[in-house]
């Protein structure tokens, strides 16, 4: 027992040693994660902020940042943090320890490995999210929702909400919509997202149609993408006839349709007049390699092969690119 | 309490948990096996139009064909195919011919995207070049003086394979929330490597693109000969298909001609440079650095390495293959995505929010511009007019034009130049001179200046230098109407010779011209040669002495409107070795010795030489 008590102080002594002396990059910063991880779970239990300190105490000050930056992400995954807790990740956000070193990508320049500063206050904001989303829930079950707190742009609150979103059922879902539209909030909305993740579960057309109103961000984009696998496909032709309108969105919509309903008359319609409008006919052009219906592929060879020109020529090869993939 | 810790934590010391573990990217959400980054995780979409966000690798694809197909100035080549078959294609920017407007050739530059896969800055920064130039290709200004002069090469993605890959899991990943592998935080080439995430023994596999090129390869402990290591730097040298796919976008651009090379990485938010033993392109290297930093206010910063040593990085290849001016541009952010209100977790970098996207494109377009732009060739002058001012009928003009190798001068004078006379002097240059920011004409931070011009005549009569300068506030760089073929290649100036001014008294006259382009060059002295890049340096680009391998350029003075012959530059005497003094007498050494009074009457000669009359027009 005593040899082995030996074998493992030196051992100790030789990585606090080791590790003080190397320039540290992600490899050595993963080794020291894998000998500290399994002292991660510590910080659950901590009782008082000196446990800390004396847990601390025997390891060298890179280590200490490492097993910090362990206890911050076992903190993370938390749904609220005691009062010992909370306390020393305030500290943490006022006293700006990292550990610089460099990542293989960038050999040549110096990064912050672990930023315990940045960490901390992420620990903060993540767990006051989750404690919004909790006090949401219980005003949603209350029916005592102040719709103009929670729907701040950029707040913890609103966060909360999304949080709190992306957990519901599709029922949940659909008396939230139900809301919206009686409460008039979709114009409230800061961002489409709460919209995004309602029509990825129920299929409420008029939500999509004022999604597509409203003005457009990266969660438009989104749901133009995943229109096809959303509840609502069957509606898809029609949104899409309306999202072409839309500058921004007009290549995309195209693509959709291009891609996933050129068998539906409605969309080879739309199509063919995108073809004749010279905002659209040259993103018609490339999508047309994803056309694979056969009659519609006939079509508009035809119609190309009967006009020549630089852009026939273009979207007649795309179609026979479409044909060898 | 403490001994229970320290009896884990010594346990610790001998575990080395290294599995591999697939790891969800989140917004807020926590939990086991998520990683939150503190923004919405970005997920591609298939448009063609640039978004605010990712595009998929094949709506990037279909959009540079688009732009090919639609517009002449831009032509798809196939330059390679990836380790699973896919093709690699490069998209040459740049009118039909090889020429430049002056009848020189063109200089060719090469731009590379997508070396990295997790790196998704990049494709989005370097398509951006490529829709930006097709959108303003007939602008009559920087864009098209662009196309008109280089020939431009873009590879938008070179690693195909592994950029599939990391948007096939645009939010999963292996191995460690600290060392993200494969899936979204793939690296390197698909070499051994399938397309499932699932199956842990090949996820570390593949070969890191830029550790596979000569002339350092396998040279540095930077890079690896573990096969698993995120460096890996491959069994040989340029082992890998797309690595040969580059060089063949090199051999595309036009070998001898290639000037210009980046290599499109993100993040740490830097330019970093290679030198080699080149000491004229080193400098270059930095000066056009400068250049594109200064485009967005320093910033990026800037990291040269010295030469003889690397890790086997494709600028270092292009930088001593070709002795091109050569770049690895790391796009942002800095340090972490804590820049953006991210979480600060390892490698989130990588993840730029989708809000970040379009001003990212748009400041590395900036830069990358005005980079293309230092590189084409320097500023001189190559011609003039001058009118009068009330009729605006052309009294004298001249034009600089190539015959044979060299330019020759053609004037055309309708009348003499008279004294208080209102006039207007149109100096017309070989290049844009300013950018231009919402139609106002703009210098470059701490590099250019908006106006920064001086113009004066200078002459000799009766074997002595006049000079009339000109207050230059009162003219501007033309933008709108008179501009020769670039908005702003074009001086515009009022002018009025002094009373007792007759041109005939003159045996000379010319044109003193100083400035510098947007770009922070000097004018090349000489306008009656072409100045050319050769082995990393400008040549026959002459300074204020003529030297044309000084790359500084200078005052031009070589428009003659009255022309003696005389030379344009004095001329250069070779350093003269220094010689061990004769050994003096003592009766010489207090009075300065016997030639003394020579001496002061050559310098008495030379100073009222060089008192010329200078008046203010």
């Amino acid at each position: 027992m005593r040899v082995f008590r030996n074998i493992t102080l030196v051992t100790f002594f030789f990585l606090a040693f080791a590790s003080k002396a190397m320039t540290w990059n992600e490899e050595i910063l993963k080794q020291q994660i894998d000998s500290l991880n399994h002292l991660q779970y510590y910080i659950a239990d901590i009782e008082q902020v000196e446990d800390i300190d004396a847990a601390l105490n025997h390891l060298d000050q890179q280590q200490k940042i490492v097993l910090q930056f362990l206890w911050l992400n076992e903190l993370t995954s938390q749904e609220r943090l005691s009062n010992v807790q909370q306390e020393w990740v305030k500290t943490l956000t006022e006293r700006g320890l990292s550990l610089k070193g460099s990542l293989h990508d960038h050999p040549n320049s110096m990064v912050s490995l672990i930023d315990l500063q940045a960490q901390s206050k992420s620990v903060l904001r993540l767990i006051n999210i989750k404690q919004q989303a909790h006090l949401f829930a219980k005003a949603w079950v209350q029916n005592s929702i102040d719709w103009t707190m929670w729907l701040q742009a950029e707040s913890n609150e609103y966060h909360g909400f999304i949080n709190w979103l992306k957990k519901q059922s599709a029922n949940e879902l659909a008396e939230l919509a139900a809301l919206l539209r009686q409460q008039q909030l979709v114009s409230k909305l800061p961002d489409n997202q709460p919209l995004l993740i309602i029509l990825n579960h129920i299929a409420a057309v008029d939500i999509a149609q004022a999604l597509l109103e409203r003005e457009t961000d990266s969660f438009t984009y989104q749901f133009i993408q995943q229109l096809p696998s959303m509840p609502l496909q069957h509606d898809g032709v029609q949104l899409l006839e309306k999202a072409i309108k839309k500058p921004e969105l007009s290549s995309l919509s195209i693509i959709v349709l291009a891609k996933h309903y050129d068998a539906q008359k409605s969309a080879q319609t739309i199509l063919l007049e995108a073809l004749d409008n010279e905002a659209h006919q040259w993103h018609v052009m490339v999508a047309l390699e994803k056309v694979t219906d056969h009659g519609f592929v006939t079509l508009l060879t035809q119609r190309l092969a009967s006009k020549p020109s630089k852009f026939s020529r273009a979207a007649l090869k795309q179609m026979a690119k479409g044909a060898r993939l | 309490m403490k001994r229970l810790f320290c009896v884990v934590f010594l346990l610790a010391c001998f575990s080395t948990s290294s599995w591999s573990q697939t790891y969800t990217y989140t917004d807020s959400e926590t939990g086991q096996n998520n990683i939150a980054i503190g923004y919405e995780v970005p997920i591609p979409v298939d448009s063609l139009t640039p978004i605010e966000g990712f595009r998929t690798y094949e709506s990037l694809a279909m959009r540079h064909l688009q732009l090919a197909e639609m517009f002449d100035n831009i032509s798809q080549v196939q330059v390679g195919q990836t380790f699973n078959g896919r093709p690699i294609f490069a998209y040459e920017l740049g009118d039909q011919d090889t020429l430049t407007i002056d009848g020189g050739v063109e200089g060719a530059a090469l731009i590379n995207g997508g070396i990295h896969a997790r790196e998704w800055q990049s494709p989005e920064a370097v398509t951006g070049y490529i829709e930006y130039l097709a959108d303003t290709q007939n602008d009559q200004h920087m864009s098209q003086f662009i196309l008109e002069n280089l020939n431009f090469v873009v590879i938008p993605v070179l690693n195909v394979d592994g950029f599939l890959q990391t948007q096939r899991f645009p939010n999963q990943v292996t191995d460690s929330q600290t060392t993200p592998r494969d899936g979204r935080m793939r690296r390197k080439n698909m070499r051994d490597v399938d397309e499932t995430i699932d199956s842990v023994s090949d996820n570390l596999d593949g070969i890191d693109l830029n550790r596979n090129n000569g002339p350092f390869w396998a040279t540095s402990n930077r890079s690896s000969s573990d096969m698993t290591s995120l460096v890996y730097h491959g069994t040989s040298n340029g082992s890998e298909p797309e690595t040969l796919a580059l060089y063949q976008a090199a051999i595309e651009a036009g070998e001898d001609r290639l000037r210009f090379y980046i290599d499109t990485h993100s993040f740490s938010q830097i330019y970093f440079a290679p030198y080699t033993t080149n000491a004229r392109r080193n400098t270059i290297n930095d000066q056009v650095a400068r250049v594109m930093r200064a485009t967005n206010d320093f910033k990026y910063d800037y990291g040269p390495s010295g030469a003889g040593s690397g890790i086997g990085s494709t600028d270092e290849y292009f930088a001593n293959t070709y002795q091109a001016v050569s770049y690895t541009l790391e796009i942002e952010p800095a340090n972490s995505n804590t820049q953006y209100g991210g979480t600060g977790v390892s490698h989130g970098g990588f993840i730029l929010p989708n809000s970040e996207v379009p001003r990212m494109r748009e400041e590395t377009r900036k830069a990358t511009m005005s980079g293309l732009y230092s590189i084409v060739y320097p500023p001189t002058v190559i011609g003039f007019d001058i009118l009068d001012a009330i009729d605006q009928t052309r009294v004298v003009s001249g034009r600089w034009e190539k015959q044979g190798e060299q330019r020759a001068l053609v004037l055309s004078q309708q009348q003499s130049l008279a004294a208080q006379t209102d006039y207007i002097l149109r100096v017309i240059f070989n290049k844009p001179m300013r950018q231009l920011d919402e139609g106002n004409v703009v210098g470059l931070t701490s590099i250019s200046e908006a106006l920064g011009i001086e113009l004066s005549f200078s002459g000799v009569i009766g074997g002595q230098e006049v000079a009339y300068d000109m207050d230059t506030q009162q003219g501007q760089w033309l933008t709108d109407d008179g501009f020769d073929r670039y908005k702003t290649d074009t001086f515009e100036q009022p002018f009025q010779l002094p009373a007792g001014f007759n041109w005939e008294d003159h045996t000379l006259l010319a044109l003193s011209v100083e400035t510098e382009d947007y770009s922070g060059q000097n004018l090349d002295s000489d306008s009656s040669t072409l100045a050319d890049w050769q082995n990393g340096a400008w040549i026959q680009y002459e300074d204020i002495n003529g030297d044309g391998t000084t790359d500084s350029g200078g005052i031009n003075q070589s428009t003659r409107l009255i022309n003696d012959g005389s030379d344009l530059f004095a001329p250069i005497t070779p350093p003269t070795t220094p010689t061990a003094p004769p050994p003096t007498s003592p009766a010489d050494s207090g009075g300065g010795g016997s030639n003394s009074p020579i001496v002061l009457l050559v310098l008495i000669s030379f100073a009222v030489r060089k008192l010329c009359l200078r008046q203010h027009v």
